[in-house]
C-alpha cells in the first residue's frame, strides 16, 4: 500500500505547482475582501483542493491505464481503494491546518473578530469536503473519471445554487453565509461528525465492492 | 522432477458472446510457454484471470502450487508482468517508478533495478516516461517486472512494436531468466518468430479454446504440411489431417506426423512447418 500512496502523493506533488500558483492568484483576488471573507474563501479553496486531488489522480490513473498494472501488484484491492480516501483525508487535514494558521494570523493582527467561530466554520468546511468525497469516490469507481467528472460539476453547481438561494433569502454576504452554515452548535457538530464517519465508512465499503466486482 | 509453476484447469470466462472455454495448460519450471492466438482469442483475458484481475466463471489457476485467488498477494508478489503497453504515468521518471514499486514489492531489489536500467541504457532521472520511445518504455516495463526477483513472468505482447535489436536484447534476458527450474515465463505474442527462438512450449488459443499445447520442437520438427492440389485431398486419411486450407493454386494440409505422412504420401510434398503457418491453418483453415 505504501507504494500506491507514494504514487498518488507524487502525482499530487507534481500538480502542486499549478495549485500553488492558483492559490496565490486566488489570494490576491480576495485581498480587497474583509479578513473574514478572505479566510473563508481561502478555506473553501483549500477544501476544494482536498476534494479534487483524489479525483484528478483518477484521471491520471485512467490515462496511464494504471489500474491494469495496479491489480497485478501484491496489494490487496481494498488497500488500493483506501489510498484514495487517505489522500483526500491528508489534503483536507492539510487544508484545515493551513486555514487554521491563516485564521490564527488574522486573529494575531486583530483583524479577525471571531476566531473560534471561524475555526469551527473551517472545520465544517473540511467535513463537508469529506462528505462530498464520500459521495463522489464510489461514483468514480463505478463510472470512471470521464462520466463521474460530470457529477462533480453538477454537485458544485447545486451547492453554489443552494448557497446563492440561501444568501438571497437571508440577505447574507458569502462569508456570513458560510459562517452561518458551517458553525453548528457543539451537539450538532458532534452529530454531524458521527454521520460523516458513518457515511465515509459506507462509501469506502461501497467503493471496495464496486472495485472488486468491476475487474479490468 | 519438473514442477509446474503455473497451471490453468478449465478456465472459463463469459463476456457477452465471447467465451473463454475451459482453457487448460501448464507451464513447467525452467521453461518459456509461448501463448499464441488471433486478436480476440482470449489471451489477455487468460492473463488477467491468472492475475485475478477479472472474476472467473469457472476453472482454477494454480501458481506455485497455490490457488491464485486464495493465495492472492502472496502469489502476485512472485509474479512479474509486462503488458503490451506502458502503464506508468507519463510524468514519472524511471527512478520514481522504482520508488513506487519498491513500496509495493517486499522483494524489491533496488540494485538489480538500477543495473537493469543501466543495461537497457535508461537514465533513472533524465527522461520522463512520456519522453521515452516505445522500445525504451518496454525496457522500463521489463526492468520493473524483474526487479522484485519474480519466479513467474507474464508477458502480454511485450515485444510487439520493438525493433529487432531491442527484441533480441529482451529475448536474451528472458532466456537468462529461465536458466533455472524455479523460474518460468508465459509469453503471449503475435511474433511467432520470437517464440520460435525462445519458447519451449506453445499453447494455441483459437476463439477462446485451446487448440493445442505442445512442445515447440514437436511442432517444428514433428508436425508438417502436405502441399497438394484440391483433388489430392480425398486421398489423405482424415486421421492424418489436423487442419486444411485450400487456396487457388495449392491446398495445405497440416499433419501432426510429418515423417509418417512423407512415407505414406510419397508423391506429395511434405514440408516442415512453422508456428505461424500452424496458426494460419488452424485460424483460417476449413473446419475439420
Amino acid at each position: 500500500m505504501k507504494g500506491i500512496l507514494r504514487k498518488d502523493l507524487l502525482l499530487a506533488w507534481k500538480n502542486m505547482k499549478y495549485l500553488l500558483f492558483a492559490f496565490v492568484i486566488f489570494a490576491v483576488a480576495v485581498l480587497s475582501q474583509s479578513s473574514e471573507t478572505r479566510v473563508m474563501m481561502m478555506g473553501m479553496y483549500l477544501c476544494l483542493i482536498g476534494v479534487l486531488t483524489p479525483l484528478y489522480t483518477f484521471s491520471y490513473d485512467k490515462a496511464a491505464g494504471w489500474d491494469v498494472f495496479a491489480r497485478a501488484l501484491p496489494v490487496e484491492r481494498w488497500k488500493i481503494v483506501l489510498v484514495k480516501y487517505l489522500l483526500g483525508l491528508v489534503f483536507l487535514c492539510a487544508g484545515l491546518l493551513i486555514g487554521g494558521v491563516m485564521i490564527a494570523v488574522s486573529a494575531g493582527t486583530g483583524s479577525a473578530s471571531d476566531t473560534g467561530r471561524m475555526l469551527g466554520a473551517l472545520a465544517g468546511m473540511m467535513l463537508g469536503g469529506l462528505l462530498l468525497l464520500s459521495v463522489q469516490l464510489p461514483v468514480f469507481y463505478r463510472f470512471g473519471p470521464e462520466k463521474a467528472r460530470l457529477l462533480v460539476v453538477v454537485t458544485i453547481f447545486l451547492v453554489t445554487a443552494f448557497c446563492g438561494a440561501l444568501m438571497s433569502v437571508r440577505e447574507l454576504e458569502s462569508s456570513e453565509l458560510l459562517l452561518w452554515l458551517l458553525s453548528p452548535s457543539p451537539a450538532a457538530a458532534a452529530a454531524l461528525a458521527v454521520i460523516a464517519a458513518a457515511l465515509i465508512l459506507g462509501s469506502f465499503f461501497l467503493s471496495v465492492r464496486i472495485y472488486e466486482r468491476r475487474g479490468v | 522432477m519438473e514442477q509446474n509453476l503455473l497451471q490453468a484447469d478449465g478456465l472459463t470466462k463469459r463476456y457477452g458472446s465471447f467465451v473463454l472455454d475451459h482453457v487448460s495448460f501448464a507451464v513447467p519450471g525452467g521453461s518459456i510457454m509461448g501463448f499464441v492466438g488471433e486478436n480476440g482469442a482470449g489471451k489477455t483475458t487468460t492473463l488477467k484471470l491468472i492475475l485475478d484481475e477479472l472474476p472467473r466463471d469457472g476453472g482454477t489457476v494454480t501458481v506455485f502450487g497455490q490457488d491464485n485467488r486464495e493465495a492472492g498477494t502472496a502469489v502476485r508478489g512472485q509474479i512479474g508482468v509486462v503488458f503490451d503497453d506502458c502503464h506508468f504515468h507519463d510524468m514519472f521518471t524511471p527512478a520514481e517508478v522504482g520508488m513506487i514499486l519498491s513500496g509495493c514489492y517486499k522483494g524489491w531489489d533496488q540494485k538489480l533495478y538500477d543495473s537493469l536500467l543501466r543495461r537497457f541504457g535508461l537514465s533513472p532521472k533524465e527522461k520522463k516516461v512520456k519522453e521515452l520511445s516505445r522500445g525504451m518504455k518496454m525496457k522500463l516495463g521489463v526492468a520493473a517486472a524483474l526487479a522484485h526477483r519474480p519466479r513467474l513472468l507474464l508477458l502480454d505482447e511485450a515485444t510487439s512494436g520493438l525493433d529487432p535489436i531491442v527484441r533480441d536484447e529482451v529475448l536474451e534476458l528472458l532466456q537468462e531468466f529461465v536458466s533455472d527450474e524455479d523460474h518460468a515465463i508465459l509469453f503471449s505474442s503475435h511474433i511467432t518468430e520470437d517464440l520460435e527462438k525462445v519458447a519451449d512450449y506453445v499453447t494455441f488459443l483459437h476463439k477462446g479454446r485451446v487448440v493445442f499445447s505442445e512442445q515447440k520442437d514437436a511442432l517444428i520438427y514433428d508436425w508438417g504440411v502436405i502441399r497438394c492440389g484440391r483433388s489430392d485431398l480425398a486421398r489423405i486419411d482424415r486421421a492424418d489431417i489436423a487442419a486444411v486450407k485450400s487456396g487457388e493454386f495449392e491446398t495445405r494440409v497440416l499433419t501432426k506426423n510429418r515423417e509418417a505422412a512423407a512415407r505414406k504420401y510419397r508423391d506429395l510434398v511434405v514440408d516442415r512447418t512453422s508456428i505461424e503457418e500452424i496458426m494460419v491453418l488452424y485460424g483460417r483453415g476449413e473446419e475439420q
